[in-house]
């Protein structure tokens, strides 16, 4: 009776294989490979453990009520955290080498059932077109399969919370996931999907509602605060009510400065002290950066360099883009706000106009892997009614219909 | 790759019509209207739907004979190919010198309204650069950008509005048919014109999800049009009494100055941005169905870019317009 090699030998996974490109890939991913004389194949044994941190809290995007473990670097683990979220044999892991030289993994997950094939495809086809020696990562894989590689607004999702890849996949969307990430890239994303955040959905419907409603008011006061005291300053003074004008033109009495000049000199003070603030190496940083910038502002107040009025509108405009939870659309903000400052500066609010409906047109032709980045609500898709505000859970019914699932039912699964 | 539709849906089109037709309301068309109809001139919309609804119910019926929704197509097959030709681009002169005019008076609007001390050049290079680049990125997203802005623009809109009559004289409104019951009628008639903008949404019809939707958008969009202007109408006269609102050009903005909310004086700075939105979006939809129209005369597959082009030329006729103008308003205060 011939006994087989694999029922008398104990080990995690044991695969065999006869060629020696497959070894060679095995070799150098850690495992153990057995020859016997005389034998056709040669067994590969698991036995690669690549060293990775444990599962700790996500340290960028916190939530007050919700699950609170984040991705890690390790592929396998990150895997393990979204199939604890869904547990159905659809759910499918594929994995490609996407890069020439270092054999770089991507990892793509989807459920087989729901997410459109034609997007699938797509995709993989993005991923096998690629033609570099190394990927180390999936921040540096998001640039690679962008679209638009100049283009100031986000168009991959980046996230850290396995709850978050876990009900986008739910929905038909489709993960990517990397050694060396702790992190997921989701695709395609909308300007949406950018704009919400894992705990509105866990909040109670007003409350998540609040904040979005909170959010989307610090994305208007981060965009246009500094840009609308300098049209308003400079073009359309007659419009602030006495008092308040008498004191912005008392407070700017002793200032040399214009109040472009002003505030101009202010943002970059403070992306400077924001900057520094995040590359100091020590937990307090943060800390040292607001002080840091209280005492700057404040000095420069009492030298009559700026006007107090203008600390105050930087400093509003500065905080509201911390409410900002999407590090790319943070930046995506920061960065165009300075484009509204300078719009302001030369035509007032027809500049700042201008500047808006070019965005906002720029914004719906943006595509996302085919679908239209402000959608569902316009062009309109089915569910439309998760974009600035939620529904009621038991009434959101319908997949995303911009993905085009093949299963639009939430409810019924078979 | 999940392949966008690139066509306008129903609310995105209904958004377009109304923000490319009531722009009307906000230049100096409402004194051409109170200078025919004095008091009753709030009537006219009514009136003047009823006669617009004729020849729109005929497009509409021309349209369903065909099966193709492109206008140069069945006009091909109407009139035979030279006459289309000659049709066409009589149309397209037409229409392009609307450009024309229309960006002069919004440039306008802007420069004396709101920026005595601008440049009129620049803020016209502005207005054009700006619409050259919506233009551009096709009717879809136009259409889009529309139905975004649409419930702001309104609200800012209807607010001024209330705002007007509610500090206006409402004895103002009488005599309540004006010059009289025919008039009415006959100088709704009269104005009709000023309706053909509604006629060029046939145009886009190609870029409408369904003729379906296409009518029953231009429905709503008529319907809540009605509404809105009548609503101008009885602001304006309320606020300024006829005789007097026949001397202003443009009452929307005159009316902007006269409202006050509260305390708050001068707020036209606030109702100033929303309403701008307004002229962004009729020049870049008329650029874009300009570029269209002489794409189907010469053929051009990617007429598109022909709107920066458009847009530049556009600004040195329209300049000559501006100039002219505003020689013709320092004669007169001189």
């Amino acid at each position: 009776m011939k006994v087989r090699f694999e029922n008398i030998v104990a080990g995690n996974t044991i695969t065999t294989t006869s060629t020696i490109s497959s070894l060679i890939k095995h070799v150098n991913g850690g495992d153990a490979i057995l020859f016997i004389e005389g034998f056709q194949v040669a067994y590969i044994f698991n036995a690669g453990n690549f060293e990775s941190r444990n599962i700790e809290q996500p340290e960028n995007e916190h939530v007050v009520k919700g699950p609170k473990e984040a991705f890690i670097e390790k592929a396998s683990s990150n895997i393990s955290l979204i199939r604890k979220k869904i547990k159905n044999e659809n759910l499918i892991v594929e994995s490609m080498s996407i890069s020439k030289r270092a054999n770089n993994e991507v990892f793509m997950l989807y459920v087989n059932d729901l997410a459109n094939d034609k997007l699938v495809d797509n995709i993989k086809k993005r991923l096998d077109s690629l033609d570099v020696d190394m990927i180390q990562n999936l921040s540096l894989l998001e640039q690679y399969i962008d679209e638009r590689s100049y283009s100031v607004f986000p168009t991959i999702l980046y996230t850290e919370r396995p709850d978050r890849a876990a009900s986008f996949i739910a929905d038909g969307f489709i993960v990517l996931i990397m050694d060396n990430s702790p992190d997921c890239l989701i695709l395609p994303a909308t300007f949406w999907s950018f704009y919400h955040n894992a705990e509105d959905y866990y909040l109670r419907l007003p409350y998540g509602n609040f904040t979005r409603f909170l959010r989307g008011l610090a994305l208007l006061i981060t965009l246009l605060t500094s840009a609308i005291y300098i049209a308003l300053t400079t073009f359309h003074a007659g419009m602030i009510p006495p008092d308040l004008l008498f004191a912005i033109v008392s407070a700017r009495f002793k200032v040399p400065l214009t109040v472009f000049a002003e505030i101009i000199l202010m943002e970059i003070a403070f992306e400077l002290i924001r900057e520094a603030g995040l590359r100091v190496p020590t937990p307090i940083g943060p800390t040292i950066g607001i002080v840091g910038a209280l005492i700057l502002g404040q000095a420069a107040v009492q030298a009559n360099v700026v006007s107090p009025v203008v600390v105050i509108v930087v400093a509003l405009g500065g905080l509201c883009s911390f409410v900002i939870g999407d590090y790319s659309l943070n930046y995506a903000f920061r960065i165009s706000r300075f484009a509204c400052i300078c719009a302001a500066y030369l035509f007032g609010f027809y500049g700042i106009m201008a500047v808006f409906v070019m965005g906002l047109t720029y914004l719906s032709s943006l595509k996302s892997f085919g679908v239209p980045y402000l959608s569902p609500l316009t062009p309109s898709y089915i569910p439309s009614k998760n974009t600035i505000f939620r529904t009621i859970l038991s009434k959101d019914r319908f997949r995303p219909g911009f993905i085009k699932p093949k299963d639009t039912q939430k409810k019924t699964g078979d | 790759m999940l392949e966008p539709e690139g066509k306008v849906g129903i609310r995105e089109f209904v958004a377009l019509a109304v923000i490319m037709t009531g722009a009307k309301i906000t230049d100096d068309t409402p004194v051409i209207f109170i200078t025919g109809l004095d008091t009753a001139a709030w009537m006219s919309p009514f009136f003047l739907s009823l006669f617009i609804g004729l020849p729109t119910l005929m497009m509409f019926k021309v349209q369903s004979k065909f099966d193709t929704t492109s206008f140069a197509e069945y006009m091909n097959q109407l009139f035979g190919k030279v006459l289309t030709v000659i049709i066409l681009l009589f149309i397209w002169v037409v229409f392009s010198y609307t450009i024309v005019l229309d960006s002069a008076k919004y440039t306008d609007i802007i420069s004396t309204m709101y920026f005595p001390e601008t440049a009129p050049l620049w803020i016209y290079v502005v207005l054009m650069g700006v619409c050259a680049y919506v233009g551009k990125k096709g009717i879809e997203n136009i259409g889009s950008i529309s139905w975004v802005l649409f419930p702001i623009i309104n609200a800012a809109f209807l607010i001024a509005l209330v705002l007007g009559i509610m500090q206006g004289t409402s004895e103002f409104l009488f005599p309540i048919f004006g010059s009289g019951e025919i008039e009415i009628i006959k100088e709704s008639f009269l104005r009709g014109s000023v309706q053909f903008d509604l006629l060029l949404l046939f145009v886009v019809i190609p870029f409408v999800s369904s003729l379906k939707s296409f009518k029953k958008g231009t429905l709503i969009a008529v319907s809540i049009l009605i509404v809105e202007i009548t609503f101008a109408f009885i602001a304006f006269i309320v606020i300024f009494d006829f005789e007097t609102a026949k001397l202003i050009s443009y009452p929307y903005h005159e009316l902007l100055r006269f409202i006050h909310f509260g305390s708050l004086e001068n707020i036209e700075t606030i109702f100033f941005p929303f309403w701008l939105v307004v002229p962004f979006i009729r020049i870049s939809v008329y650029l874009f169905i300009s570029a269209y129209i002489f794409g189907q005369i010469f053929n051009i597959k990617h007429f598109e870019y022909l709107i920066p082009i458009f847009a530049y030329i556009i600004i040195f006729i329209g300049l000559i317009q501006i100039i002219l103008h505003l020689r013709c308003t320092t004669s007169a205060i001189n």
